[in-house]
């Protein structure tokens, strides 16, 4: 797997305000790499430097060996969507995407043809002399990622594509972009502020906060062993409760309770951790009352007590909130597994070891 | 004061107020076209004066205004075929150097941010606060010093300075409408910033063009007030002309041929409207 685009120690300033701080990035070939963070993390513009549209203020882009970082946006030969998507309403369907063919003076019947070929790959056929504003939304989405792919560019660019799509759709264009993306094997560069997007269609995430780099890894990676507060908050539902280290391999929560957590802490971890457990790791269990009342005979096994203050079943699965002495949990499980659970009920939550990873409560650190 | 006020507006406001604007909408309309009116009932009278209403109905002045059009007799100083073809040349070529002057600076101004800019942003827009009188004599000076002789480009310079800040909004609103993401894109896809500019920007800038375009050809196709210290005899303008036959001679010819005049203006405006619709347009 070799590196197509490296992004060395790249800086963005605008004005006095650091929007991107000293990243380094390596794009792996025909991989789709996702940008994922809050809105003004510097996402965006990471992309537009990469696309060329801005300038780094200091740092190196190459692509194939090449150094990229003065070459125009109109000389890279990357392919863009943009969150508006930016078809022309004053061509039609075909005119849009036979324009960057007609830049490199493709003659009309290559042109044609490679239109064609693209609305054949993009399943929307005979909708070649459309004008763009007659397209429904998810319409407009293919024919924005056939212009983007129309001059076979080294490089797919996804600036939040599918932000102006309602839920349903979405989804369904999450799977059917990264589909096509596979098929053709084009390295892509998406950027989202949806995790779930993100989980659902890269590679490889790249969890970037406040300017930088928080994460790289692949979606699950990122999702079971998240670096930092930050990104184990930002990907995921997850349960992050502040915990004190006692002992070898334990830790002590807000309300007293030890929790065992399956091996020696990393050292990295100081004083102030988080116990970082996802909603379905944890397990549920309808208990009697005064189960509830006896807090330390519950310790053994990572068993916490507590009752259920809110219930949202929405069939398919169930998610729960258990509030604990001193914090609540969220549990997500299916309803077959706990039936007669309700608002009130006193529960037994399980931790289970393996399930358990300590985390720095800093947020801001930078990945290696 | 507010006590007695309250109580008239809660009463005005809801209810009423559709009522009330109506008529003060009527009203003003009525006499928005007075003057048009009035024209048009003077230019069909048929008495050798300038009483209003005329006593009597005919189409004598047409027929004169014709006759005058067709072939001026020795006291007139200009032909009006002659003024009105000095007024379209004039037109014309205020609307194409406006459109010219007009489409980069609302593309600058709207896209870079520079030192100044406000201050030039301030400058286009006070050919429409500047008294015109002063502007004429300004201008007047500001010719007679020139070496050269300017001809009929005094009148196009002065009406260029007149027609642009309606030029400049017009381009300004439609630029504003279109994000940079549309030129970004063309670059992506290998256009270089000229290229893009005529592929992508200035067609979904034409409503804002055209609108501009058009209304620097009336104002300038109208203007009387700064024309009438630039022009000479060689380049009297159709307002100018009609000026001077209401001076000169007093006939109501004049009521023919401004009904003439505004037939033309409503056929631009109407032009106008079908070509840019309800939105581009700014005044």
């Amino acid at each position: 797997m070799s590196n197509q685009l490296i992004i060395e120690n790249v800086n963005k300033h605008f004005g006095a305000v650091h929007v991107v701080k000293h990243v380094n990035l390596s794009i792996p070939e025909g991989k789709l790499v996702c940008f994922l963070g809050p809105s003004g993390c510097g996402k965006t513009t990471l992309l537009r430097m990469i696309a060329g549209l801005e300038t780094p203020t200091s740092g190196r882009l190459s692509m194939d060996g090449k150094d990229l970082t003065q070459v125009p946006a109109c000389e890279r030969d990357f392919g863009m969507v943009f969150q508006s998507l930016a078809l022309f309403p004053h061509m039609t369907v075909a005119g849009n995407i036979a324009y960057p063919l007609r830049l490199r003076k493709a003659g009309k019947q290559s042109q044609k043809q490679r239109v064609d070929e693209l609305l054949q790959l993009i399943q929307l056929p005979h909708m070649a002399e459309r004008p763009v504003a007659q397209l429904s939304g998810g319409q407009r989405q293919r024919v924005a990622i056939a212009r983007a792919l129309a001059s076979a560019p080294k490089l797919l660019l996804l600036d939040e594509p599918l932000s102006a799509l309602d839920a349903k759709l979405r989804e369904a264009m999450q799977v059917e972009i990264r589909l096509l993306q596979q098929r053709l094997g084009i390295t892509t560069i998406m950027v989202t502020h949806d995790q779930r997007e993100a989980m659902t269609m890269a590679d490889v995430i790249v969890v970037m906060e406040q300017g930088q780099i928080a994460q790289i890894g692949s979606p699950l990676e990122v999702y079971r062993d998240p670096v930092n507060e930050f990104v184990a908050d930002f990907i995921g539902l997850g349960n992050i409760l502040p915990a004190v280290p006692s002992g070898e391999q334990c830790v002590r929560l807000a309300g007293g309770q030890l929790v065992d957590i399956g091996g020696p802490r990393k050292a990295s971890a100081g004083q102030d951790v988080r116990l970082l457990i996802r909603p379905e790791d944890v397990c549920l269990k309808i208990s009697e009352p005064q189960a509830h009342m006896d807090l330390h005979a519950s310790i053994r096994n990572n068993c916490v007590p507590g009752q259920v203050s809110f219930i949202r079943d929405v069939g398919s699965s169930l998610e729960a909130t258990v509030d604990c002495a001193g914090f609540a949990l969220t549990v997500a499980t299916s309803p077959r597994e706990v039936p007669g659970l309700a608002i009130g009920s006193s529960v037994l939550a399980t931790l289970p070891p393996h399930a358990c990873k300590l985390i720095d409560a800093s947020p801001g650190r930078l990945a290696a | 004061m507010t006590a007695f006020a309250l109580p008239f507006l809660r009463r005005a406001l809801p209810g009423q107020l559709t009522r009330f604007t109506g008529v003060l909408a009527a009203v003003v309309l009525i006499l928005a076209a007075m003057p048009i009116l009035t024209m048009i009932i003077m230019s069909f009278g048929a008495s050798d004066t300038l009483a209003f209403p005329p006593p009597s109905y005919g189409l004598q002045w047409y027929r004169a205004a014709w006759r005058t059009f067709m072939s001026p007799d020795a006291s007139d100083v200009l032909s009006m075929g002659q003024a009105l073809g000095t007024s379209l040349t004039v037109a014309f070529a205020t609307m194409l150097i406006a459109a010219a002057v007009a489409i980069p600076a609302a593309y600058a101004l709207n896209r870079f941010n520079f030192p100044g800019k406000a201050v030039v942003e301030q400058f286009i827009a006070l050919p429409m606060v500047y008294p015109l009188v002063m502007l004429g004599i300004s201008l007047l000076l500001v010719f007679n010093y020139f070496p050269v002789e300017l001809g009929i480009f005094r009148l196009v310079i002065a009406h260029v300075i007149l027609a642009l800040p309606f030029a400049v909004k017009n381009c300004a609103a439609s630029i504003a409408g279109i994000g940079p993401e549309f030129e970004e894109a063309a670059y992506l896809m290998g256009a270089r910033p000229m290229r893009a500019m005529f592929d992508v920007v200035l067609p979904l800038m034409r409503p804002g063009i055209l609108a501009g375009m058009l209304f620097a050809f009336i104002v300038s196709f109208n203007e009387f007030t700064v024309t009438f210290f630039l022009y000479d005899v060689d380049t009297m303008t159709l307002p100018v002309w009609l000026y001077s036959r209401t001076v000169s001679s007093l006939d109501p010819t004049v009521f023919s041929f401004a009904v003439f005049i505004v037939l033309i203006d409503f056929g631009l405006i109407w032009l106008l409207e079908k070509l840019v619709g309800d939105d581009g347009v700014a005044l």
